[in-house]
């Protein structure tokens, strides 16, 4: 950066140059018609002097006679040498020459320099006066004004000047000198300073507003620090807090991974034991569903005794009822193992209903509830395992009327969800009403629950495994479906089975919505 | 054009107006000292015992107008000249009078003389008709 600029360029010399020429400008024509104006009045007063003292002159000449005596007419004369123009007079009598002069022996001489009046003496103007005289009192005294004006005019000047540079100097220089410093300081050592000055003019409010501007900079400057030693700070926390993290995680996840083995393990050995249970469970438990059958059909001889008989009637019951227990049990072994696999086929979806309907009915009927079942479009189909789906709605509709009481109704229809383009949206959801007592809703999760029976007496009509719902919703969920519950308290139970629109299709494809189900493979 | 340059451009012109050469005067020196000693050969022919009596058109009476100084200012009237004289009245008041002046064959002569009537001449002045001499 250049410390200081050119000689024309400085601000001192431009207002320097501008006073100056203001000042001539102002001052040397107002100075000028002072001058002519008092020279105006220097020449009209000596006019008015000189032309006074000739004409009363001439008055005295008139008066006295004095044409006719030179001495007189001389002694006339005379006044006029006291004035310091005067340079000599004549009386002449007009185309003659002079009576009386002054200088008394030289007259006006011929080629002499100087003004002239001439002034009648007589009435006929006969004789006249003539008068010469100088105006080098008027020059003297114009030389003297005119070199007193120039004389003034400079020295205003140069006073101007020196004013103007020292108000300057002290005004703007002095402050502007000690804020540049500030600002080449501030540039040189990357420090911001302040300047030091104290004035209350503008320039004062200018230094004033850069050192404003510099404290305002500086506590910015302090508070980014502060900002900075504060975001290491956190940086270094957040360093410590995510090596603690990643040590709890791992720990965690060691932890979880153990368990996870133990689980896996402790259900793999609940499934091996399940099977293996259920194997050796199933054995001999059809051994005495088959001979306690055999009882009390009579083949091999009728019994006499109808107390056995009915015993023989309970031990098959009761054994048909564990083997049901069994073979629950072993299934979600199987699903939850993973080791469940479906057997998919296209069934029809009348047809699939019908089925679980009219093996429903006769307890429906022995208990006189009605059992409905909405219109379905024979060409539905459903591409499921046709055995699992058919157990659902075996236990779905069994329940119902299990829990529904005598002369209540049960009903079950299907509709169709278009999938408008999504996938994941659109299938087929079966419904499931009853009239039965109902559910709290804090009840619907403990019957969607394994071996939780919401009622603890079991009565004839209402025996169950408590594993039936689970399975189902097993089931569905095996199909990629879902199974839902609704309940209200004394209104009735609303089960919903919804299947993927993946599985539902028309054996005419009709329908865009829904495509024909193709049978994989 | 810089800012700067227009304010000096007009500084300067403004100093040339301001210093413009006054008009030239009419007269010279000496023609000025004839017209005073015109007026004043006038005023003396004028005075009877060294009085100009005056008869005032608005009383009637005759006044006597005693004279005491010429004033130096010269006036112009186009071609011709006016130039003042003040008097003094019997009880010391001043009054002006003007003389209108031509410049005849035989010199300067005056043809009209307006005693105690500043307003005729005012008038003129106001008018543009009468200034002062340069």
């Amino acid at each position: 950066m250049n410390s200081t600029p050119a000689f024309t360029k400085r601000l001192k010399v431009k207002l320097l140059a501008i006073v100056g020429m203001a000042f001539l400008a102002l001052t040397a024509p107002g100075v000028w018609l002072l001058l002519q104006t008092t020279s105006l009045a220097d020449e009209e007063l000596l006019a008015t002097r000189i032309g006074n003292l000739a004409a009363r002159t001439a008055l005295a000449l008139d008066r006295h006679h004095a044409n006719e005596d030179p001495s007189l007419a001389r002694d006339l004369l005379s006044p006029l040498a006291a004035d310091r123009a005067f340079l000599c007079a004549e009386l002449t009598k007009i185309g003659d020459r002079s009576v009386a002069a002054l200088p008394s022996a030289q007259g006006c001489p011929p080629g002499m320099e100087g003004l002239e009046i001439r002034v009648p003496v007589s009435v006929n103007r006969k004789w006249e006066l003539r008068v010469l005289f100088t105006d080098a009192e008027l020059q003297a005294t114009r030389k003297f004004e005119y070199a007193l004006g120039l004389s003034v005019i400079a020295v205003a000047f140069m006073a101007t000047l020196i004013a103007v540079a020292m108000g300057f100097a002290f005004l703007v220089e002095r402050p502007l000198s000690r804020l540049l410093d500030a600002i080449r300081n501030s540039s040189e050592s990357g420090e911001l300073q302040t300047a030091d000055w104290k004035g209350r003019d503008e320039i004062g409010m200018v230094v004033r507003s850069y050192n404003a501007m510099v404290e305002r900079e500086r506590q910015r400057e302090q508070a980014l620090v502060s900002a900075n030693e504060e975001l290491r700070r956190s940086e270094a926390d957040l360093s410590d807090l995510n090596r603690q993290l990643e040590d709890r995680v791992s720990d965690r996840t060691r932890a979880l991974e153990l368990a996870k083995k133990s689980a896996e393990f402790a259900n793999f050995s609940k499934t091996r034991f399940l099977r293996a249970m259920s194997h050796e469970l199933r054995t001999p438990l059809n051994a005495i569903i088959g001979f306690s059958d055999i009882m009390v059909q009579g083949t091999l001889g009728k019994l006499e005794n109808d107390r056995y008989r009915e015993f023989s009637e309970d031990i098959r019951d009761s054994g048909r009822h564990l083997l049901k227990i069994i073979n629950e049990l072993l299934d979600i072994a199987r699903i939850e193992a993973g080791q469940d696999t479906l057997e998919e086929g296209i069934v029809s979806v009348e047809v699939l209903l019908a089925e679980c309907t009219r093996l429903v009915m006769p307890l429906a009927q022995e208990r006189s509830i009605s059992l409905h079942r909405s219109a379905i479009d024979p060409e539905l189909v459903l591409d499921v395992d046709a055995t699992k789906i058919k157990q659902v709605f075996l236990n779905l509709l069994g329940n119902a009327v299990k829990y529904t009481p005598n002369g209540g109704s049960v009903h079950i229809t299907a509709t169709l969800h278009p999938r408008h383009g999504d996938p994941r949206k659109g299938g087929i959801e079966f419904y499931i009403r009853d009239t039965g007592k109902g559910m709290s809703a804090d009840q619907i999760p403990r019957a969607l629950a394994t071996f939780e029976r919401l009622d603890n007496e079991i009565t004839a009509s209402q025996s169950g495994t408590g594993l039936g719902l689970p399975l189902a919703q097993m089931m569905v969920e095996l199909h990629g479906g879902s199974l839902t519950l609704e309940s209200e308290v004394g209104v009735g139970t609303t089960v919903s089975v919804w299947l993927p629109g993946a599985r539902v299709g028309y054996m005419r494809s009709a329908i865009n919505d829904l495509p024909p189900v193709q049978k994989a493979g | 054009m810089t800012r700067l340059h227009i304010f000096i451009f007009s500084l300067v012109a403004l100093a040339t107006v301001l210093a413009s050469p006054l008009p030239a005067s009419a007269l010279s020196l000496a023609e000025k000292a004839s017209i005073q000693a015109s007026m004043q050969r006038h005023v003396d022919g004028t005075l009877v015992n060294g009085m100009m009596l005056y008869l005032d058109p608005k009383d009637g009476d005759v006044h006597r107008l005693h004279p005491v100084t010429a004033h130096p200012m010269i006036l112009t009237m186009g071609t011709h000249y006016v130039l003042c004289f003040d008097f003094r009245d019997d009880d010391g008041k001043n009054v002006p009078v003007d003389y209108y002046m031509a410049d005849g064959e035989s010199g300067y002569v005056v043809f009209h003389t307006a005693v105690a009537d500043r307003k005729l001449l005012k008038q003129l002045m106001s008018d543009g008709k009468v200034a002062r001499l340069r």
